[in-house]
């Protein structure tokens, strides 16, 4: 049996996921502009020791070091030259990681109550908690009606003709049964699509806050008078 | 005090499903007072569920079908009222758990109930934090749903339905996957409510579990539901254990040893020695390893440490495929195993002679709906027909998970009578069970599982 | 608000998107290129879109089985948000016209829209997004050097009506494969569709 333990969460994880959203987007939108390294390692930097809030498997680590490698090298082979070779996949970087990683920090729950304020509609908010909660449900399904075949002496990973019958159908059932019953599940806690709800966690701004504004900013600022300002 | 109505009154209930002419349950009568503990029990297929669903509004808001007769509650009729608009005065547990949670931490949990209702802020953390105490789940407020056991979810969800302190409880076979002292602490916490003045209804087929406990016991035969007197109750009695089969050459063939098996966090496993025709129990708490026993002996599991003989042959390194020759395992939810389009394709797998399909339909009593689709069959019909599309494939061992689960006496004794065939040919059964009239009929041998030895 | 969705509809909606997800992942690691991956999935996501379709039935049954994956990877990429906002309009722009998806005719054809406009939709975006980067100041060499990546579709157009064709014909097949679990779904008594 798992061990239980306490959810450790990163100091990122209480700041206005609206914050972060704006940051990142900022960064994504300078990251396009820059053309001296400098700036762009401390942009890069930064981005990074937010990551260090992340916990990541060393799997998944390595994964986006390979490919980051793999991007280097092959832009290297194109463009003859490897330095700027270096400097794009820099600049591919913080095109991609900033979003995820601020994403990452943020607990879903907060992150569909902040869409839920800015009066998404309710469908959507519904979807998305239903996929974030039911996903990994379904993949167990999934995952237990591979090895029932197994079970029967048939292996799907050498037979694909077997997909359809052995593991999409079988599939497909437990999901219909399942939405039905979610849907009964969310009636007796008292949801309805077109009721209004309260949240228990309105956003307020805190010192926190405060202190991750001011410290985007003067990160913003270094990059830009790094890039132009000498 | 004048008489007050009561919390829940039923009259003259019927139901009858979409494209059927018979109604599934009718002349339904019953009544629910504050402080009551009430059973609502009957086998499968006898209309329960069908009952539960017309009191929670389920039917006929997602069960197509046409309802007649009246639910009141404290006196107002709310035949027509949602589930929703029902959920205010009855705290409904269905029997997937799953089904009704839809955060990823506990904390949030209680809070989306009570968000649901448009309650203000403060007022929602005030209740969450007082229902944890109440439910003994402070130390696991910020923990992920994913950390807690099938029982802590239910008392999480118990304690979700009970903030906004509904009349009553109805509860649809809580205790299905329980052990002993799961079941314990359930009733503790169902008994306190019902001292503080709710009323508890339980649809539960294990008598035993509640003759002590229980106020009135509403028996549902056939569609029809009629009281029921304590002292009218017996448990029933299967088919007496033939004493357990002389010692033969049988006993001697060794089908199945273990070594030194471990898997994970859990105390090493007991080492098994089955021989042939040999029934086994595997007994222990709930979150034991018993199920992980299971999963390594079928494959589906590699252990950490240890060996694995099947046959005689080393079969530690063999992967389930090759396994499955020798082994068949019966799965604790059947819709994983049923693949095939009618009851009978089930049966009759490659290898499989259409004769012994045959049989085992006529065994398992499903020979009626050979051609129906396996999941239009009730949840009792889906598990015989997994059991028998096991067996069908006549394997040396067949390993059982649970599945004994929800069967009425009916379909429990063409189960058991099933696998005593199976093991009067010298078939080897390795199964777990909660149900102690399995075991009074099986008379297996008994290994217990999870204690340090 | 008075919506024609129900409670229901919305679950059952999210269940579907939750099968499409999950069959991009079994799919996902086998196919190299990109664009070829749509071509792929299509069989498998066919078979939710179709099922989607045919319980849901009304207009706007695909946007509401995608719209809310768009959401959801608004996160990872706003790119990917704009290509699945874009992919299902196009499809039900088309089915507006046809009024439902009760019949299998139309489920067909809004199969087959989702993905030859996905492929569409996707390729087009290579010669769109070029042509902003050179109105722009922005570095043009490492944007080409992306795009070098699909030079070979920029050299040959007609590649891209072939996997338009093929990403027609593998939603048809996910389509068929979805109208057979539909049929067994209502033989099993499970699905209330076609009226």
């Amino acid at each position: 049996m798992p061990t239980p333990r306490q959810v450790r969460r990163s100091p990122l994880s209480r700041i206005n996921p609206f914050l972060k959203i704006g940051l990142s987007f900022g960064l994504i939108g300078l990251s396009l502009f820059l053309r001296h390294i400098a700036p762009m390692l401390v942009l890069l930097g930064g981005v990074l020791l937010l990551m260090t809030q992340l916990k990541l498997r060393p799997l998944i680590l390595g994964y986006i070091l390979l490919m980051v490698c793999i991007f280097t090298g092959s832009t290297a082979l194109l463009l003859q030259n490897w330095p700027e070779a270096i400097f794009s996949t820099l600049r591919l970087l913080a095109i991609v990681l900033p979003t995820p990683v601020l994403a990452l920090t943020t607990p879903p729950a907060d992150l569909i109550r902040s869409l839920q304020t800015v009066r998404l509609p309710s469908f959507l908010t519904l979807s998305l908690m239903l996929i974030w909660r039911f996903f990994p449900l379904m993949q167990q399904e999934l995952q237990r009606i591979w090895e029932a075949n197994q079970l029967r002496g048939i292996d799907l990973k050498w037979r694909p003709g077997k997909w359809f019958s052995g593991l999409m159908v079988p599939l497909v059932f437990q999901m219909v049964v399942y939405a039905d019953e979610v849907t009964v599940g969310l009636q007796t806690r008292g949801y309805s699509p077109t009721e209004p709800r309260s949240n228990s966690k309105p956003l307020h701004w805190r010192w926190a806050d405060t202190l991750f504004c001011g410290v985007a900013i003067a990160w913003l600022t270094l990059i830009c008078y790094l890039e132009w300002g000498r | 005090m004048a008489q007050e109505p009561p919390l829940l009154e039923v009259t003259d209930l019927a139901f009858t499903h979409l494209g059927q002419t018979q109604p599934t349950i009718q002349n339904v009568n019953l009544t629910l007072h504050p402080g009551e503990l009430v059973v609502l029990a009957g086998a499968t297929g006898s209309g329960k569920s069908t009952v539960l669903n017309c009191l929670t509004g389920i039917a006929p808001e997602h069960i197509g079908g046409q309802l007649s007769g009246q639910v009141y509650s404290r006196g107002q009729e709310i035949t027509s009222w949602s589930i929703r608009d029902r959920s205010q005065r009855m705290g409904i547990l269905l029997q997937n758990v799953e089904t009704q949670i839809f955060t990823d931490q506990v904390g949030e949990e209680l809070a989306f109930g009570l968000e649901n209702w448009n309650l203000p802020p403060g007022e929602i953390q005030a209740l969450t934090q007082s229902a944890l105490t109440e439910f003994d789940l402070v130390e696991q407020q910020n923990w992920t749903i994913r950390q807690l056991s099938a029982g802590q979810k239910q008392r999480l969800l118990l304690a979700c339905l009970l903030t906004r302190q509904p009349d009553m409880l109805l509860l649809d076979e809580p205790f299905a996957f329980l052990d002993a002292a799961g079941v314990q602490l359930l009733l503790g916490l169902l008994l306190k409510r019902v001292q503080q003045g709710q009323a508890v209804l339980l649809i539960e087929h294990r008598l035993e579990l509640l003759k002590e406990s229980c106020d009135r016991i509403y028996k549902i035969e056939s569609g029809s539901v009629s009281p029921l007197h304590k002292s009218a109750l017996q448990i029933p009695v299967q088919v007496p254990p033939e004493a357990p089969s002389s010692t033969s050459e049988a006993e001697k063939t060794i089908i199945l040893q273990t070594q030194n098996l471990s898997w994970g966090g859990y105390p090493p496993f007991p080492d098994l020695q089955v021989s042939a025709g040999e029934i086994v129990l595997l007994k222990g708490e709930n979150g034991c390893g018993k199920t992980t026993l299971l999963k390594l002996l079928s494959g589906l599991l590699k252990p950490a440490t240890g060996q694995l003989e099947i046959q005689g042959r080393e079969a530690t390194r063999q992967n389930v495929v090759q396994r499955s020759r020798a082994i068949g395992f019966v799965l604790q939810n059947p819709n994983h195993q049923l693949f095939a389009e009618s009851v009978e394709a089930e049966l009759t797998q490659p290898g499989v002679a259409p004769e012994r399909a045959q049989k085992l339909l006529k065994q398992l009593n499903l020979s009626h709906c050979a051609e129906k689709h396996p999941h239009a069959l009730s949840q009792g019909q889906k598990r015989r027909l997994a059991l028998g599309a096991v067996l069908a494939k006549q394997p040396q061992i067949c390993l059982l998970d649970e599945i004994m689960v929800g069967q009425d006496t009916t379909s429990l004794e063409l189960m058991l009578s099933t696998l005593k065939n199976f093991t009067d040919n010298s078939g080897t059964l390795i199964f777990t069970s909660h149900d102690p009239n399995v075991a009074a009929v099986l008379t297996p041998h008994v290994v217990t599982i999870g204690t340090f030895s | 608000m008075n919506s024609p969705w129900s409670l229901r509809d919305y679950v059952f909606a999210a269940f579907m998107t939750i099968g499409m997800v999950a069959s991009i992942f079994l799919v996902g690691p086998f196919v190299p290129l990109p664009f070829l991956d749509l071509v792929m999935w299509a069989p498998f996501g066919g078979i939710f879109l179709t099922l989607g379709m045919a319980r849901l039935q009304r207009r706007g049954s695909v946007a509401l089985m995608i719209l809310p994956l768009a959401v959801l990877l608004l996160p990872l990429s706003p790119l990917i948000t704009l290509y699945l906002v874009l992919t299902p309009l196009a499809t039900e722009a088309v089915v507006f016209f046809r009024g439902n998806y009760r019949s299998k005719a139309n489920r067909l054809l809004g199969t087959v829209m989702f993905f030859v406009s996905g492929v569409l939709i996707g390729l087009g975006s290579i010669f769109i997004v070029p042509a902003l980067v050179n109105t722009g100041e922005f570095i043009e060499e490492d944007l080409a050097k992306i795009i070098e990546k699909f030079a070979v579709l920029l050299n040959n157009p007609w590649l891209l009506g072939v996997l338009a064709v093929a990403a027609g014909i593998t939603g048809s097949i996910g389509w068929w494969l979805g109208e057979k679990v539909v049929h067994q779904l209502q033989r099993a008594g499970k699905l209330d569709a076609n009226a």
